[in-house]
């Protein structure tokens, strides 16, 4: 797709989609009445396979839906969610809104920069970790909010969040968050976003 | 403390387990709804118009009325469910679907019975993905336990719900956006003529309701509508859940009868200014609040007709509070980039205004700002409330409104230091 | 929507249908109130927020472009109301703010609506001390378009155009908020035939076309209503010249015909400087060499030609070719008959025995389908025409009424069109040739289970014993056969027949179509490809009719036309071109008058061409025919004459000239009375004169009635050649009207063999390997392409396409070209 203001930057190449994830596709389509309406979770398991919105998956979610490129672009480039770049493992989501900006997310965002070494919208060069502002979580009452692969982690001082990231960085057990659930790599949060799997009991029936 | 919360949403919230399908039916969860499928559909939507039901997504619309514009003899027609909270400071929709998610099909079901819908749709916002697994848990809980699926209660009545995660855009939150984004579309809102109740999902009639406002419905049913009018105001009948946050010793939602003093909700429920500070101003609705109240609107009334009467919005009802020693000025520009951010860039005076205004309001806020600027966000702000496609663009205005009326000494002294002269 | 409401705007009362939007409305008083995004042919959209209004008893102002009005609202626009100009004047601020100051440089500079708002009342310095939304520019979205993005004021006026209009979604918006913006997906250009159209609805510089950009200003032009004449659309134009040559044409409005469209062809296609192969004065052969000479002296070489011809007997040709106006075109059948005394004379590129003359000369005579028509019937069948490439704005029309007004769409033939996508189309695929086989079983169930009733005539054709072996060759279910039954049987005479003229190549399909049409009383209309075919027909250019639709054999309908003409006519039928041609080297004289048989006809045309004895060519251009021609006349092209031209409707519509002539050219007509001069012929010299008497031949209108029963043909099957060839011209292809169109000829697709995935498995042929196609006459050589919408059996293969001609393999003597297909 055109990145706004120039030609869009180098992009992997990527595989076409799985058989599995046209399947998974299909299924999805047939949930609505118009199969337009799974467009988004389409661009969601895309996003599961290459990390990002592929040019690869706009091509196969277009043919599917029998849509333009430029039709599947312009709700792909709508939605924040949905990342034209490869994201890391774990997405580390800021939210900078007042009630966290108030509660010392200026100190989390910088404590995270350094420790990680990137910027809002970069990518640790392991590819582990994508650190991103977010507009308002909703999880004001545990401010400041840091979304991990949108599980929140709520009231973080910065040497918990860089603990956090170290973990999830390095691979080892990550703290739960206060309610909610352990994180999930990349590939399976997009699996669940897109409305596939999921309402795991366990997962699903976590602390509150 | 002196005040207690009246639970009525959120009565199960402290029971182990809430969530599951068990511990719903063990207080009486699904009665309502036999009792609703038993009921002709037009006698539900009565009860609901009488109890008084007010939207809770923002703007109050009474709930049976606009079930009653649906046309149910030409299926099909839809429900949705909108679940895309994203306003700046308001978290409740999301925690009543974490704590209790099968209060909300309860309510979905019987409103779809009133209506006619054999589905229904919770449009979720996707970044919560623990809200939506527990939805997503209670859907399949419930189609195992027979209150959804075929042949409801044995009353013929067949419902299906489909939950549908968004993808990031706050603007889906607005109603006909939400309809084009669950269309696979652009989140952009529509046209009206034709209104969703005409011509909505699909082109059918359609009835769009908060999870709030859904998730009080089975206790009307179960209670009756006198019951629900005996909480609140003649005007804004029932409980209000109420997100508190910012600097508040204990944020959270807590649910009261409309009606109850915001001073209530901060000082008492809410414990109060944190660090023994004093309370500079706090906003009744989110950051759509226009104006932000100062400390001298601490007695007002939180339901829809005293916060209107006091100049302000009650919105979704999110109390976002600030100390005396947080910068207004600076909370204002990050609403402003919010709208900025979120404007879904269809109309021109909320797409170029907001750009225009979070540039102004950036310069205001990092020192840079000159006097004429207070007069021009002003001039800009008006020509964008009331001229803008959606209420997104009225509710850009509340920043520069809330730092214009009530705060302007803060935005002169920005100026006159070259800089913040607050802390936070 | 019937009920009428009553709306004062302004103070000035007005009664409109309820439901009427307020802008509408006003527009009824003349009252303009100032918008962007509105488009009154596109869906309200409410987005650039420049059209509010006051309305009184509402708070805020509302946008003109989305409120209808309801009984008894007051509205008051800029030009009474403060709240009205307050709201305008800030959108216009905001739509600012990010818009470059490049007005002198912009093309749109002198007709652009920000420009005049701006000057009007626009403020007049920004208060923007911001920074301003910038673009690296521009972006190139197909080889015609050009977007400016920084210019852009979001309106959404050209995706909403190609959205809900023309169907070519390749552009869209991207990104959201102040970024949000037009864009074509990288490597999926803007592909439309009607992409100049987004051009011309831009209300700002945003758009512009490569043709036009930077050539002229639009205060510096002179325009002049034309008519379209490159197909039998009938499109109304503004050609738009500076220093005598056409520098742009634009779409003109006529709600009844193309509404406010035209397609890039009759856009981008006209010559821009003087081609080289523009014919500008006489030439005359001379030692094998055409070589200039004056008017008289070539006018008395035919005289003397035709002279000694006519003294031998020998037979003299006349063929034209659908490119003239109507008043050459009856110059042209009086010349021929009257002053040649041939019946020799035929303007079609196809032969159709015996049944089609009475089609045409009942249809001539009675009223036929309309875009109107067609906008509001429930069902249309379409027959053997291919509307995107053969007449675009009738498919623009078509996808309106399935998109707008949920009518339904069949067709019948061997390929499916571009509108079997829309919703409630349907293509029901038959081998060529059958299609009058299935014309018939239609009918059939729609007599027998559904009892309509037919006339004799076409009874006995449904009884025909070939009725069901050509069914059966068409490889069709009974499914579609019915389904498409009960669809006639439910739209009765509401249903509309359109049938493309190569429905004529098809055996009794033409006969059996308008028998249909009679039976059901339903609209009948016949597509063309060609613009002048339609004035061409009914002046006679046709072996077996004469002007009006009158039939030779009538000695009544003669004798009409003896006594205008003051001339007898020979009163027997003439031979069709195909059979001319055939026999070029007895003919005295051949004719060809905007006729270029050695392209049409390939191989067979052009050695008919060489082995004519004497050849008059009277063209634009020299063609490949006529440049094998004894002499040849120059002709003035479509915007340098005036004249009339004819639609497939049967809609007349004259145009002015707009252009100087070309060299020494003359009007068809004025060359067609020079030449009966030297022959010392009495001709109506003036134009007026013509006209009057094409006046008193009009018939009166009269009901079309049914025709002999048909005469279908089974296909022979050729086991050499067991592929049946399916050919037709695409909108832009290699003709001659298109050479030197530059830009325009890039969009030009590519050719390619396209083939059913099932033959092609069959054949071991995969997308784009080479495919060889051959038929007695020849063969070519091209990429495959796999598509479901042809019929099993068939491949099709652009008539005329740069590089790859399926005209080069059409014979002239089946109705079917047989051809044998491998991979290569
Ligand atoms: C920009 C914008 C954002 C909105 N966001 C939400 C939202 O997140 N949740 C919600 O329930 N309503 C939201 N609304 C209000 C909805 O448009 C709609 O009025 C509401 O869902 C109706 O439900 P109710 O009648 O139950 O309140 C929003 C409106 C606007 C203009
Ligand atoms: S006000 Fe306009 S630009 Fe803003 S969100 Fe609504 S429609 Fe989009
Ligand atoms: S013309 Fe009405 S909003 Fe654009």
């Amino acid at each position: 797709m055109s990145a706004p203001g120039g030609p869009s930057p180098r992009r992997p190449a990527f595989a076409p989609l799985a058989e599995e994830t046209r399947a998974a596709m299909r299924r999805l389509m047939a949930r609505y009445p118009n199969p337009r309406s799974a467009l988004m979770s389409m661009l969601y398991l895309v996003q599961a396979e290459h990390g990002c919105v592929s040019e690869a998956g706009i091509e196969e979610v277009a043919g599917m839906l029998d849509l333009t490129k430029a039709e599947v672009a312009s709700v792909a480039t709508f939605y924040t969610m949905l990342k034209r770049e490869p994201l890391g493992r774990y997405l580390v989501s800021v939210c900078t809104q007042p009630p966290c900006a108030l509660a010392g997310a200026g100190s989390l965002r910088r404590a995270l920069e350094e420790e990680l070494g990137v910027g809002f919208g970069q990518t640790t060069p392991d590819g582990a970790i994508t650190l991103e502002e977010v507009e308002c979580v909703c999880v004001c009452d545990g401010a400041p909010a840091v979304q991990v692969n949108y599980e929140s982690y709520e009231h973080l001082t910065p040497e918990a969040a860089v603990e956090l990231v170290r973990k999830l960085r390095s691979g080892g057990a990550v703290p739960p968050p206060v309610h909610g659930s352990v994180p999930v790599p990349r590939e399976a949060i997009h699996r669940e976003l897109a409305g596939l799997g999921g309402h795991d009991p366990d997962r699903g029936g976590g602390e509150s | 403390m002196k005040a207690a919360q009246t639970r009525v949403l959120t009565a199960r919230w402290g029971d182990r387990g809430s969530h599951t399908i068990a511990a719903s039916l063990a207080s009486g969860g699904y009665e309502a709804l036999r009792k609703a499928l038993a009921t002709p559909p037009a006698a539900v939507t009565e009860m609901v118009k009488v109890a008084g039901l007010r939207g809770r997504g923002g703007a109050g619309f009474p709930t049976g009325v606009k079930w009653g514009f649906i046309k149910r003899d030409e299926p099909p027609t839809y429900l949705v469910c909108n679940a895309d909270e994203g306003e700046p400071g308001t978290f409740k929709d999301r925690e009543l679907m974490e704590r209790d998610p099968h209060q909300l099909i309860e309510g979905m079901v019987i409103a779809s019975w009133a209506i006619g819908a054999a589905e229904s749709y919770v449009y979720c916002r996707g970044e919560f993905a623990f809200a939506a697994r527990r939805v997503e848990r209670a859907i399949s809980e419930a189609y195992e336990r027979g209150t959804l699926g075929r042949n409801i209660f044995g009353s013929g009545f067949d419902h299906d719900v489909i939950l549908h995660r968004g993808a990031g855009a706050y603007i889906c939150g607005e109603e006909t956006a939400l309809l084009e984004s669950l269309e696979g579309r652009r989140g952009q809102p529509r046209v009206r003529p034709p209104f969703p109740a005409q011509e909505g999902l699909y082109a059918r009639p359609t009835v769009i309701n908060n999870v709030e406002t859904i998730s009080c419905v089975p206790h009307i049913v179960a209670n009756g509508p006198e019951w629900f009018r005996k909480f609140g105001t003649e005007k804004s009948p029932g409980t209000k859940i109420f997100s508190v946050s910012g600097d508040v010793e204990r944020p959270g939602n807590y649910e009261v009868p409309f009606g109850t003093p915001a001073r209530v909700l901060i000082e008492e429920l809410a414990g109060g200014i944190t660090g023994g500070r004093k309370l500079k101003a706090y906003t009744p609705g989110g950051a759509s609040s226009t104006p932000v109240f100062g400390a001298s609107k601490l007695d007002v009334n939180m339901d829809w007709e005293s916060v209107q009467a006091a100049g302000s919005l009650l919105g979704t009802g999110a109390m976002m509070v600030f100390a005396d020693d947080a910068c207004v000025v600076r909370a204002m520009e990050r609403f402003m980039r919010f709208y900025a951010r979120e404007s879904c860039g269809k109309c021109t005076p909320c797409r170029e205004g907001t750009y225009w205004l979070a540039q102004i309001m950036r310069r205001l806020e990092a020192g840079q700002g000159r006097d004429e600027d207070l007069d021009l966000m002003m001039d800009v702000q008006a020509n964008i409330g009331g001229r803008s496609f959606c209420a997104l663009g009225d509710f850009a205005t509340a920043p520069v409104i809330s730092v214009a009326k009530e705060f302007v000494d803060e935005a002169r002294l920005h100026i006159r230091n070259k800089g913040c002269p607050f802390e936070r | 929507m019937s009920a009428e409401v009553t709306v004062t705007i302004d103070g000035r009362e007005i009664a409109v249908p309820a439901g009427t939007l307020v802008i509408r409305a006003a527009e009824m008083l003349d009252i303009y109130i100032p918008r962007f995004c509105d488009h009154p042919a596109l869906a309200p959209h409410g987005a650039c927020r420049q059209c509010m209004v006051e309305v009184e008893g509402q708070r805020k102002p509302l946008t003109a472009c989305t409120t209808p009005v309801t009984q008894g609202m007051a509205v008051r626009t800029q030009h009474t109301s403060e709240m009205a100009r307050e709201a305008q004047r800030g959108v216009l601020e905001m739509l600012l703010i990010n818009h470059p100051l490049d007005c002198p440089v912009c093309d749109k500079g002198g007709e652009c609506p920000l420009q005049d708002q701006t000057l009007a009342f626009g403020p007049g310095a920004s208060r923007f001390a911001g920074e301003k939304r910038r673009y690296p520019k521009p972006v190139r979205i197909s080889p015609l378009i050009l977007l400016d993005r920084e210019r852009c004021v979001l309106c959404a006026r050209c995706t909403r155009f190609s959205s809900e209009i023309s169907g070519d979604r390749f552009i869209a918006l991207f990104e959201r908020g102040a970024l949000q913006q037009v864009a074509a997906y990288e490597d999926e250009p803007y592909e439309s035939p009607f992409s100049g159209n987004i051009v011309q609805i831009c209300p700002v510089g945003a758009l512009t076309a490569e043709p036009f950009r930077f050539r002229a200003r639009p205060f510096d032009l002179t325009s002049t209503p034309s008519v379209c004449t490159l197909c039998a659309s009938g499109c109304r134009t503004i050609v738009q010249t500076r220093r005598g040559e056409v520098a742009r044409i634009l779409a003109s409005e006529d709600p009844e015909v193309n509404e406010e469209w035209i397609c890039d062809k009759g856009r981008f296609s006209f010559p821009r400087a003087q081609r080289p192969d523009r014919a500008t004065e006489p030439l005359v052969r001379k030692d094998g060499e055409l070589v200039a000479v004056s008017w008289a002296e070539a006018a008395a070489l035919v005289a003397e030609r035709v002279g000694s011809a006519r003294e031998r007997g020998a037979p003299i040709g006349v063929l034209s070719g659908g490119r003239l106006a109507d008043e050459d075109a009856y110059a042209l059948s009086r010349f021929a008959r009257g002053v040649l005394g041939t019946a020799d004379v035929d303007s079609r590129s196809w032969t159709a025995d015996g049944e089609e003359d009475a089609v045409f000369a009942s249809m001539l005579g009675s009223p036929g389908a309309t875009y109107s028509d067609i906008e509001v019937s429930p069902l249309v069948l379409l027959l053997g025409c291919d509307p995107r490439e053969e007449s675009p704005i009738l498919h623009l029309r078509l996808r309106k009424a399935l998109n707008r007004r949920g009518s339904a769409l069949f067709e019948v033939g061997p390929r499916a069109t571009a509108l079997a996508r829309e919703p409630g189309a349907r293509s029901i695929l038959c081998s060529p040739g059958t299609e009058a086989g299935v014309l018939l079983s239609v009918a059939w169930l729609l007599v027998n289970p559904f009892g309509l009733p037919v006339d004799d005539a076409t009874k006995e054709g449904l009884s025909s014993p070939g009725r069901a072996a050509l069914r059966d060759a068409s490889g069709v279910a009974d499914e579609p056969v019915l389904a498409l039954a009960e669809a006639l049987r439910a739209a009765g005479g509401r249903a509309v027949i359109l049938a493309g003229e190569r429905l004529s190549r098809s055996p009794g399909a033409l006969a059996v179509a308008w028998n249909l049409a009679c039976a059901l009383g339903a609209r009948f209309g016949h597509v063309p490809r060609r613009g002048g075919f339609r004035g061409e027909l009914w002046a006679g250019l046709h072996p077996r009719l004469l002007p009006g639709g009158r039939r030779v054999e009538d000695p009544a309908a003669r004798a009409e036309v003896e006594r205008v003409w003051g001339a007898s006519l020979p009163p027997v039928a003439g031979r069709c071109a195909r059979a001319i041609l055939s026999e070029a080297g007895s003919l005295g004289a051949l004719f060809l008058v905007g006729a270029d048989p050695a392209s049409d006809f390939a191989g067979f045309g052009a050695s008919a061409v060489e082995a004519a004895p004497f050849v008059v060519a009277q063209d634009l251009f020299l063609t490949e025919s006529s440049r094998r021609a004894d002499v040849v006349l120059p002709a003035r092209g479509p915007a340098e004459r005036a004249g009339t031209s004819t639609d497939w409707e049967g809609r007349a519509a004259e145009f002015e000239a707009a252009v100087a002539p070309a060299g020494l050219s003359l009007a068809d007509r004025d060359i067609l009375a020079m030449l009966s001069g030297a022959l010392g012929e009495a001709f109506p010299t003036r134009t007026r004169d013509l006209r009057a008497e094409m006046r008193v031949l009009e018939r009166s209108p009269q009901a079309p009635a049914a025709v002999g029963a048909p005469t279908p043909a089974l296909p022979e099957p050729d086991g050499l050649r067991p592929f049946s060839l399916v050919t037709y011209p695409l909108l832009l292809d290699a003709g001659t009207m298109l050479a030197g169109s530059g830009a325009l000829l890039e969009i030009a697709r590519r050719a390619c063999v396209e083939m059913h995935p099932g033959d092609a498995a069959a054949l071991g042929v995969s997308p784009g390997d080479p495919v060889r196609v051959a038929s007695a006459m020849g063969e070519i050589v091209g990429p495959a392409r796999l598509s479901a919408g042809l019929a099993r059996g068939s491949v099709f293969v652009p008539a005329n396409q740069e590089g790859l001609r399926a005209l080069a393999l059409v014979d002239p003597f089946a109705p079917v070209t047989a051809v044998r297909v491998e991979r290569a």
